[in-house]
């Protein structure tokens, strides 16, 4: 307690002192006033609400007659947890952690282990041929023997779970090779897994469960697939470094940057448009263009009034792709980099990557991530923007860097740099699928040119802002992906190496995922509602095998993929797509021509809070029909076969998981409101506050946006909202004035707002705050690693937010009723009695 | 003479009014005697005998169940061909329920559906076993007769009745014997009548047939002796085979006398030469001593049937006994000469008539003998019963069983209840289907018939018992039971209406399995002659004798050989025979030893010290260190019972003691030898008793079998082998199955050493990716 404070003392707190308190004496001990707060933790007792009346007697009974000592009682929040912490610590899997722990004891220093391990990889003894040959053989044979043999149920238990240490033990190892001994480990359990689907779970003696368990098999040998090329396509990332420029900059070569754009607002292009001119290359090598399909007269004039060059088009065939093909024919710089008109990029962009052109001949694509500072409507609408990574990070994060091991990172329509001749070669951008950018990289990579992929993100843009927007733009992805994978294979025809084949086939395939998803969310009713035994085997036996399968993959896609993409987010994210990919990608792998383009929109806004009944018609039908296959599990505890209740329970939470998880679909389907035109990005710099009084203030940034900034101040009431004042802003040894007003102020925290900025102040904001070359260098800093059983905790919840969204949602009419039972539960809670807080 | 021609005159015309087809009509009357020629024994004495057969030994079960009015049970009974009833009685042993009212109720006997006689069911009795006999007139008795007793009663007067109520009921005991007074009829020297009168299907009791020979018979004469014992043996089938071996004796029943133009038992002397292989009918000749110690064949015993074997040579017999067996022979007439045989091809592995089908699933209707064993009637209708035999070593492991298309039929039910039909196999439940009235049409479902699951905590590694858990012999067994409706009690209800049926092209599916198992095993031995009959022609089977076998080890021999025809339903006709002392005995063949001293002899050669060793005077018996470790299993260190020996338990009981002992042959590795001993006539008496048993045949398994004349004890000792093959694969998963731990090592070692490779190769691939400008 401040002085500050204890000098605003209540009247009921001076009532209340009467009664217990001796008059304080000291101010550095706790006073008394202090302890009785503690005691009465939901209460302030400076503002005193009427209803204050039934909640101090509350407290009063409650402490006396239950809580006789408060300091050791514990919440019943904490006591649930740590009644589910005991449950979970019975959990299987949360066991078989522990068991690991303890195993992994002996591991005293994880790192001299991988010191010795890697020591041991390296040796010389392994070079020779016959050793390679002849342990790579003996050691395939085992694993195959190891997939392959029988067990029983107990030496099935008995082998998964020395395996499972084994895995356990290597985890706590830093290091590549552990990580690739945990692949092996994983392929090994998912493969064992497979094969005995395949020997002894089908039920060949009746046809329905034969049907629909061969589904169910196709969607897992699917999933195997995909696990297995993943890893191949991650074991490794590059994680390659720039290359440096000659020093001479008239060595350097001319550049055009393009920057097309169909539909969107000028006020998306202007940023990036003012940021592309403020990248450091010398003027006379860089030239940039607008291409407009729109043709729009306000473009032609923007780029006028901002210099740079617009091109239009009347005719829009081939869409984006045609739009470049045609600038092409008009511009002449040996390389061209493409940013979407929405992709803002940093004033380093050029300068870090094209070093490696000027390193490698063949060398024809350069791509950068897409880094997103507006939250995606999965980040906005579960509202954990910042917290959990997103859809894309996976894919720029680590499947692009990964690619870029085996030569097979491929162009994504954006923040790329392209090197002219070779794609002229292959006559420009490819123009027969909606997937121009992946395709068009596919035939470079034929010719034998090569790709490459710098993993720091030298651009930002606008994530898609609705449910329905990402939904198209994800359609047009996998229709184009699975055109490819139909029209011009890459498992088939010249010039690609395996690794190439390997990572497109998976980029393609992942697309696949809808059916196989929708099946996985089925399949536990065909025992519930019809009663098929799809997996033909005991339940017992099931978990015995299906378990080793998923803590493998789990622990070592967490390890691999941890910092990009949290555990159990990829089934949140599939499931909300699953419906809508499925049709597109089934359509595009039978006929490849069939189907429009649509361009992602981007930069709206979403007015209202609204469910989006539209687009969660499948989520809701699968919700349905898994509900209803809940219920008959129920019934079928309760009145079935008592020798099946082992797999209706199975069965049962195979079905709860699959409501979480359209749960957590539908809870994005309930779109939050998106009322803010320029999206803000956390940053720190310093800056200089000019009041109109000619005071000057020094302070720091807490964020930005292109209306306005964010600072924080030493100390509160130093500025007043409405305050008209001045900011500068350093950017490089250059500093920038700008006219700002105040708009909020919150503590030390104080919003202000630009006002009437010109067009080259405009241009130089956007130097200073977008276009920094280390803008999006600590994007990640603050967010937690992956924890797999804290992210599906945060799974769960997400999904029963759907579910309390979907009921708030269903029934607007009698709103109200809704909206009362919750105010009701809430006012309940706030009435009930508190525990004190214990004071150190 | 034409006193007894008169009397036979009778005899005839009585058979013929009973309706008997004994064939024995006026023109045989005549004939008989044409082929002997001599005149038949003047003063012939009274042959007839009495004869006391339970309904058990029909193949009854305890009680033969009478449940509700109109119900009824019944048993089936034939009368040979060479015998005729003169009279015969019914002895039933019952109990009913005091509750049925005296007057109205009885319990009707039917034979061959005419009313025999009526059981009372007084109320004085109720409750008790209560022996009525009812007599029987000989004329309503035909070769086969059907004996069918009905249940009427009615436990009120005045109300309406249910008639199934559970107070009607009546238990026959299957101790309910009947008892015959038979007279033996002569018979015709008629080979087209073969194999009666030797052995008629009619007959239930157990067939023993003499086999007579001249002294010291040689080794093809027993090899001919043997091919025709494990035919009688298969034609006998479920009654069982002896036959009592009779050297230079005349035989006191029908026999068969194996005799060549230079070796022939005494009292054939005066029989003419053949100059072909030759099967021949006479009555028993009754030489007569004449002063210079030769017969002369006065009279024949007309009674006494024998079938003469008879060849040049002992090559000839054997022609002639394959030729019989195999149908080669035309037989008619008295006497029919063989001039070739044709033995075809030598057989396949496992494919005796009497066995499974293992190439294409078989047919239940294949499987029993008439199809109307595969329907019932009645709400409570009897099992249907299907017998398997199935080869011994099926390998069935990690099988999801035998796959069973089951297709049934039965009434349609007026109102779905509680009707079903439970299957079962060896009396354990497998499945069970609800009768619904949608099933009219019949219904075609799909069983699994259940394996063993052996694993860490199966039953262990002793044996791999193949597909069920009794060995070969195995039964299915199908309940029907269908539930009644109860209307209101004066409603008519038809009560006796349901039929059910198993459909006779159901299929039971045996493909697929491969042949391995782990021997010794004598429970294989007894049950079906495993490994011997792999070979249904017994191909691959030595007979090791003693040098010069007597009596009873001949008896022993034929008996084995007609348990194995039993078991296939295929004549013997490749097994070779030899003497313990022969030095070319074929190592490459099962062995079969007969007879304490072949057995000492043979292992004196091979020079062998058998853990069991019964036959020496010492009659030792190793025991086991220990039965198998559960945990050293379970870790995957040992998985065999240790077969080392533990102590020698000196047993110097002198009493009686026969044994069967198994092991591999030590000349011919996967080759098995099974050794039959007993030290005295009685012991192997007592081992062939002891095979016939079925009880003390289940008891038998692992290496040694003890047969004391009370009990049965069996031990797995010394080293285990195994025959047949699996592939390489499923032979690795096998064993590699029982030891996880050192898999799971040898995974995770691998694992490692995949991961170091793959890391090593993919930290080139990165610094070749890294300097791609130097490339």
């Amino acid at each position: 307690m401040t002085k500050a404070v204890t000098q605003k003392v209540s009247l009921l707190e001076r009532f209340i002192c009467l009664f217990f308190i001796p008059p304080k004496a000291n101010q550095d001990t706790p006073g008394l006033y202090d302890r009785i707060a503690a005691l009465f933790p939901h209460i302030n007792l400076k503002r005193p609400v009427p209803l204050d009346i039934v909640r101090i007697p509350l407290q009063i009974i409650w402490l006396v007659l239950v809580k006789p000592t408060p300091a050791k009682r514990i919440s019943l929040r904490t006591r649930l947890g740590q009644r589910v912490k005991s449950i979970k610590a019975l959990l299987p899997m949360a066991l078989l952690q522990r068991a690991g722990k303890a195993l992994s004891c002996p591991i005293k220093n994880p790192t001299d282990v991988r010191k010795t391990g890697e020591t041991f990889a390296t040796h010389a003894f392994w070079d020779h041929p016959i050793v390679n040959y002849i342990s790579i053989f003996i050691g395939a044979f085992i694993v195959f023997l190891s997939v392959t043999t029988p067990f029983s149920l107990a030496t099935q238990a008995l082998f998964v779970l020395l395996l499972w240490l084994a895995a356990m033990w290597v985890r706590r190892i830093p290091g590549h090779l552990a990580t690739m001994i945990l692949i092996v480990f994983s392929v090994t359990a998912s493969s064992r897994y497979l094969w005995w689907r395949f020997d002894s779970t089908l039920n060949w003696d009746d046809m329905l469960d034969l049907t629909l368990g061969f589904g169910l098999l196709g969607a897992e040998v699917y999933a195997w697939l995909v696990l297995l090329l993943g890893y191949f396509q991650t074991a490794w990332p590059l994680n390659r470094e720039p290359s440096d420029l000659p020093r001479d900059t008239r060595e350097w070569p001319s550049v055009d940057i393009y920057i097309p754009t169909y539909n969107e607002p000028l006020n998306v292009v202007r940023p990036t448009v003012f940021a592309a001119q403020a990248i450091d290359w010398p003027k006379d090598k860089i030239n940039i263009y607008i291409l407009d399909d729109g043709c729009r007269e306000s473009f032609r004039d923007f780029a006028e009034e901002a210099g740079v060059n617009y091109f239009e088009r009347k005719e829009s065939t081939h869409a984006k792709a045609g739009n470049l093909n045609l600038a092409m024919t008009k511009t002449h710089g040996e390389f061209i980099a493409i940013f979407d008109c929405d992709h803002i990029p940093t004033r380093s962009f050029l300068q870090t990557s094209m070093g490696l052109f000027l390193k490698d001949e063949k060398l024809a694509v350069i791509q950068t991530p897409h880094h997103f500072f507006s939250p995606d409507p999965f980040e906005r609408n579960l509202g954990n923007f910042g917290k959990v990574p997103n859809e894309n990070e996976l894919f720029y994060g680590l499947v692009q860097d990964g690619n870029d091991l085996w030569d097979a990172t491929f162009f994504c329509g954006s923040c790329a740099i392209i090197k002219r001749d070779p794609l002229e070669e292959i006559g420009g951008i490819a123009v027969e699928t909606v997937t121009e950018d992946a395709h068009t990289s596919l035939r470079l990579h034929r010719l034998g040119y090569r790709s490459a992929y710098l993993s720091q993100p030298q651009a930002a843009g606008l994530a898609t802002e609705s449910l329905s927007a990402h939904v198209g733009q994800r359609i047009r992805w996998a229709r184009g992906m699975a055109q490819i994978f139909r029209t011009d294979n890459p498992l088939l025809g010249k010039g690609l190496s395996i690794g190439q084949r390997l990572c497109y086939s998976n980029a393609m395939m992942h697309f696949l995922y809808g059916v196989p998803r929708l099946i996985f969310l089925t399949a536990p009713l065909a025992f519930l509602l019809l009663h098929s035994y799809i997996i033909y085997a005991s339940a017992l036996t099931l978990t015995l095998y299906v378990l080793p399968h998923i803590l493998h993959s789990s622990i070592t896609n967490s390890r691999i993929q941890g910092e990009h993409r949290f555990s159990f987010w990829a089934e949140v994210y599939e499931t909300a797509l699953a419906w809508y990919i499925a049709r597109p990608t089934t359509i595009a792998l039978f006929a490849p021509n069939k189907g429009s383009f649509n361009v992602t929109a981007k930069g709206g806004l979403v007015e209202d809070e609204h469910f989006d009944w539209t687009i969660s018609k499948p989520y809701l039908a699968l919700v349905f029909l898994n509900l209803i296959g809940f219920a008959a599990g129920i019934a079928r505890l309760i009145f079935g076969d008592p020798d099946e209740i082992q797999t209706v329970v199975i069965t049962l939470l195979w079905t709860t998981y699959n409501l979480t998880m359209l749960g957590a679909a539908m809870a994005v389907a309930a779109e939050a409101k998106q009322v803010r035109v320029t999206h803000r990005v956390s940053i720190q710099f310093p800056v200089t506050l000019h009041l109109r009084n000619g005071h000057c203030i020094h302070a720091e940034t807490s964020d930005y946006s292109e209306g306005g900034l964010g600072i924080k101040l030493a100390n509160e009431g130093m500025l007043t909202n409405g305050e008209e004042l001045s900011i500068s802003l350093k950017q490089g040894t250059r500093e920038f004035v700008f006219p700002v007003r105040v708009s909020n102020t919150y503590g030390t925290h104080v919003g202000v707002r630009f006002k009437d900025l010109t067009q080259q102040q405009e241009k130089d904001l956007i130097h200073c705050t977008f276009a920094r070359a280390d803008a999006w260098v600590d994007r990640n800093k603050n967010r937690e690693k992956d924890r797999p059983l804290h992210s599906l905790k945060y799974v769960i919840q997400m999904g029963i937010q759907g579910y309390i969204r979907l009921y708030k949602h269903l029934v607007p009419r009698i709103h109200f009723v809704a909206d009362s039972i919750l105010y009701i539960r809430n006012f309940l809670r706030w009435l009930l009695p508190r525990t004190p807080v214990t004071s150190k | 003479m034409k006193r007894s021609n008169i009397r036979y005159l009778l005899i005839a015309l009585l058979g013929a009014c009973s309706g008997l087809a004994v064939g024995a009509t006026d023109n045989d009357l005549t004939t008989l005697g044409n082929v002997d020629d001599l005149p038949i024994a003047e003063e012939a004495p009274d042959l007839s005998k009495k004869r006391r057969i339970s309904f058990l030994q029909l193949g009854t079960r305890a009680t033969l169940p009478l449940r509700g009015s109109n119900s009824s049970a019944g048993v089936g009974f034939g009368v040979r061909n060479d015998e005729l009833i003169t009279s015969a009685k019914l002895r039933i042993n019952y109990v009913y329920s005091p509750s049925v009212i005296e007057k109205l109720s009885h319990i009707k006997v039917y034979l061959n559906d005419e009313v025999l006689g009526v059981l009372p069911l007084e109320n004085g009795d109720a409750g008790h076993k209560v022996q009525h006999e009812l007599n029987i007139d000989p004329s309503l008795i035909s070769d086969y007769n059907k004996l069918r007793m009905q249940l009427i009663g009615h436990y009120a007067i005045d109300q309406c009745e249910d008639p199934l109520h559970t107070s009607l009921w009546a238990d026959i005991s299957g101790k309910s014997s009947l008892e015959f007074t038979v007279l033996p009829l002569p018979m015709t020297n008629e080979l087209g009548l073969f194999p009666e009168p030797f052995f008629d299907h009619r007959d239930p009791e157990r067939l023993t047939l003499p086999f007579v020979f001249a002294t010291k018979p040689s080794l093809k004469t027993l090899e001919a002796a043997t091919t025709i014992s494990s035919w009688f043996g298969a034609k006998a089938s479920w009654r069982g085979a002896r036959f009592p071996a009779v050297i230079n004796k005349e035989p006191q029943q029908h026999a068969i006398v194996f005799a060549s133009n230079n070796h022939r038992p005494k009292f054939l002397d005066n029989y003419p030469k053949v100059n072909e292989p030759t099967i021949a009918m006479i009555s028993l000749p009754q030489p007569k001593l004449l002063g210079d110690g030769l017969t002369e064949i006065k009279n024949y015993n007309p009674y006494i049937k024998l079938l003469l074997i008879l060849g040049r040579n002992d090559a000839d017999l054997k022609t002639a006994a394959q030729a019989l067996t195999l149908g080669q022979a035309a037989l008619s007439g008295n006497s029919v000469t063989i001039k070739h045989v044709d033995l075809g091809p030598v057989r396949q592995a496992y494919d005796a008539p009497n066995w499974v089908h293992l190439d294409r699933p078989t047919k239940f209707g294949e499987l029993v003998e008439s199809l109307s064993e595969l329907q019932v009637a009645g709400h409570t209708p009897q099992t249907i019963r299907v017998n398997l035999r199935i080869p011994a070593d099926l390998f069935t492991w990690r099988s999801r069983g035998v796959a069973v298309d089951l297709k049934y039929r039965y009434t349609p039910l007026i109102e779905e209840d509680d009707s079903r039909l439970n299957v079962n196999i060896n009396e354990e439940f497998v499945e069970a289907f609800n009768l619904r009235s949608s099933g009219k049409g019949g219904i075609k479902k799909r069983v699994r018939l259940p394996l063993l699951d052996e694993g860490l905590f199966g039953t262990g590694n002793e044996f791999f018992i193949p597909a069920f858990k009794l060995g070969s012999n195995n039964q299915l067994q199908f309940d029907f039971s269908f539930g009644y409706e109860k209307q209101e009690l004066c409603k008519r209800s038809a009560t006796d209406n349901v039929r059910a049926a198993i459909d006779a092209d159901s299929t039971i599916d045996f493909t697929g399995f491969p042949h391995f198992v782990a021997l010794p095993n004598l429970g294989f031995y007894a049950n079906s002659g495993f490994p011997f009959t792999k070979q249904a022609d017994l191909a691959e089977t030595a007979v090791v004798l003693s040098k010069n076998p007597d009596a009873i080890e001949l008896e022993t021999l034929f008996t084995l050989i007609g348990r194995m025809g039993i078991s296939t339903g295929y004549p013997a006709t490749r097994l070779e025979l030899n003497t313990a002392n022969n030095i070319n005995i074929k190592t490459n063949k099962d062995l079969l030893i007969i007879g304490k001293h072949a057995h000492d002899d043979l292992l004196k050669r091979w020079d062998k010290e058998l853990p069991s060793n019964i036959s020496r005077l010492g009659r030792e018996l190793g025991l086991p260190v220990r039965a198998v470790s559960l945990l050293n299993d379970w870790l995957g260190f040992e998985t065999k019972p240790d077969p080392t020996l533990g102590t020698e338990v000196s047993m110097h009981s002198s009493g009686p003691l026969g044994s069967l002992v198994g092991f591999e042959s030590p000349q011919a590795p996967g080759r098995s030898v099974v050794s039959v001993l007993g030290a005295s006539n009685q012991d192997l008496k007592r081992v062939l008793s002891a095979l016939e048993n079925s009880g003390e045949v289940s008891q038998m398994r692992g290496s040694t079998v003890v047969i004391r004349p009370q009990s049965i004890e069996s031990i797995l000792v010394g080293d285990t082998y195994t025959v047949g093959s699996l592939p390489l694969k499923v032979r690795i998963w096998h064993f590699l199955s029982q030891h996880p731990i050192i898999l799971a090592l040898l995974t995770i070692l691998s694992v490692i050493i995949i991961a170091f490779l793959l890391w090593r190769a993919l930290r080139v691939i990165m610094s070749q990716r890294l300097h791609e400008d130097d490339r």
